[in-house]
């Protein structure tokens, strides 16, 4: 990048700074909505699939099929359902974000150690105990790992947002690609990168919190 | 750890500003490969005829088509593609190539506006514009029916007393100066924007994600939706007549390509484009199943 580029760049990126604010704070809430609902969500199911791992391999496989259809698709699929907006946009990411999460619940909870649940039950704890007191404690770093997956995943597939008329940074993307703008382009990407990267930090912080609480050393 | 995030931000964007570049320019020369390469833009009846010209040229010459471009993007990324040699033929309207690749004022002689076309490709591009298919493809601005009755519109300046309204463009829409910026000074008009994909255009003025959009007068699914068409009573947008645009080089080298493109010039109207969309738009048939269908009933192939 030559130093004009560069600076018709900056330059380009001053002139539309509340308009790239104003969508990346809708971006924001996109991905944000669909990283905490994918995860309520999931979480759940993927206890659930340890329990009755004959039906849980079914959702397994069922979410990692999803997660391989096309965003666009995606958004065709749900027109006559949900039309257009904010809400089919949200619920393909919260697609997008179950794969992820029930994988890596379930790998957690599996990797836990049977001679720990058995002493647990030994010493007289009831199921629930087992599982919250024992169980999601021990997976809770693999779980998080999924979280964090999907939250940097999250943001960067927020930006077919555009598409279905949920606003968010991928209008400046899409613009800018039709557009053959690069400084549009960029404009819009930027921040998508920048934001991905806060995403993955801060959720690596909680993480660390968490488990120093827990007094898990990981 | 702080330093480490900083060099990964640092190779994502270089990562992002180098794949752009190369894929603005990566990619063999067209016709080093020896076949022609044909592209499109991504609406059905742009696809539908990227894939009449392939079928004419692989069965009427002896040439190999390559059509891995066809739905490749819009004129902002055909036209240099094409003028870089990347890819040979294509299918354009008069109209867009004078604003958007020539930033040409407004016309609204449809042979005025060719003539200019033709001569600007040929000596600034090296690009022959073969003639006409003879049929048009303007911009209609429609409006939900309800939102037609309810605030009595009936013509692009009575949009001017409504601010509030939703224009749903793509990605094209709000830029491109033939479109909203002209309408936007032509009409004086300052309406909410919003972005969605090409196909959601109609399906989100019928949804009711906005009010108004701007469709192909030759879009075969506009009977489908309640949506009423907005008299252009300024005529604002110029005429935008269907022509193949073709590298002259390749054609200097293979005039068979001509030849074999002949029967369709002068020989498609409105209501036969509109049909043959129809069949992508609504009733999802294969683009290259619909012109070959096409070129069968005409005797053609």
């Amino acid at each position: 990048m030559s130093l004009e580029s560069l600076s018709s760049f900056l330059s380009y990126f001053w002139e539309v700074r509340f308009h790239v604010a104003e969508l990346a704070v809708q971006h924001v809430l996109l991905s944000l909505m669909g990283v905490i609902v994918g995860t309520i969500t999931a979480l759940p199911l993927g206890i659930f699939a340890t329990r009755y791992p004959k039906i849980g391999n079914y959702a397994v496989d069922i979410t990692g099929m999803l997660y391989t259809v096309p965003s666009l698709a995606i958004l065709g699929f749900m027109l006559p359902f949900l039309g257009l907006g904010w809400l089919p946009t949200i619920m393909a990411l919260i697609i997008y974000s179950w794969m992820p999460v029930l994988r890596n619940t379930c790998a957690g909870i599996l990797s836990v150690d049977s001679a720990v649940k058995e002493a647990a039950m030994g010493m007289g704890a009831t199921p629930a105990q087992v599982l919250f007191r024992v169980e999601l404690p021990l997976a809770f770093p693999v779980i998080m790992a999924g979280v964090r997956t999907v939250a940097v995943l999250t943001i960067g597939v927020a930006t077919m947002g555009a598409l279905a008329g949920a606003g968010g940074l991928g209008e400046l993307v899409f613009t800018g690609i039709s557009m053959m703008d690069t400084n549009r382009t960029l404009v819009g990407a930027i921040p998508v990168t920048i934001m991905a990267l806060l995403a993955d930090q801060l959720m690596g912080l909680i993480e660390n919190r968490a488990k120093s609480r827990m007094g898990i050393r990981g | 750890m702080g330093k480490r995030r900083i060099i990964s931000l640092l190779l994502c964007v270089f990562l992002l500003v180098v794949s752009i570049g190369v894929g603005g320019c990566g990619g063999d020369k067209a016709g080093s490969s020896g076949k022609v390469v044909i592209a499109s833009k991504q609406f059905a009846e742009n696809l539908i005829f990227a894939h009449v010209a392939a079928l004419l040229i692989e069965n009427n010459t002896d040439l190999k088509v390559d059509i891995s471009k066809i739905g490749m993007g819009p004129t902002e990324m055909l036209h240099p593609a094409l003028a870089e040699g990347e890819i040979d033929l294509y299918l354009e309207y008069t109209g867009t190539a004078w604003t958007t690749v020539l930033k040409g004022d407004m016309l609204h002689d449809s042979q005025e506006v060719y003539e200019k076309v033709r001569e600007a490709y040929r000596d600034r591009f090296g690009i022959t514009c073969l003639e006409t298919l003879g049929f048009e493809n303007t911009f209609a601005i429609v409006v939900r029916k309800d939102v037609a009755e309810e605030l009595n519109l009936s013509k692009i300046s009575d949009l001017a007393e409504h601010p509030e309204l939703v224009f749903i463009g793509d990605s094209t829409t709000f830029t491109r100066p033939d479109i909203y910026p002209a309408l936007q000074e032509a009409y004086n008009l300052d309406l909410q924007q919003k972005m969605v994909d090409t196909t959601f255009k109609l399906d989100a003025v019928a949804e009711g994600e906005g009010d108004l959009t701007n469709a192909y007068t030759t879009d075969g699914r506009l009977k489908d939706y309640d949506v009423v068409l907005l008299e252009d009573e300024k005529k604002v947008f110029p005429p935008y007549y269907a022509i193949y645009v073709i590298r002259t080089e390749l054609l200097e080298q293979h005039p068979e390509i001509e030849e074999a493109l002949k029967p369709l010039i002068n020989a498609i109207d409105e209501e036969m484009a509109m049909e043959l969309n129809y069949k992508v738009e609504a009733e999802n048939q294969d683009p290259a199943d619909v012109a070959e269908e096409f070129l069968k009933s005409r005797g053609l192939i």
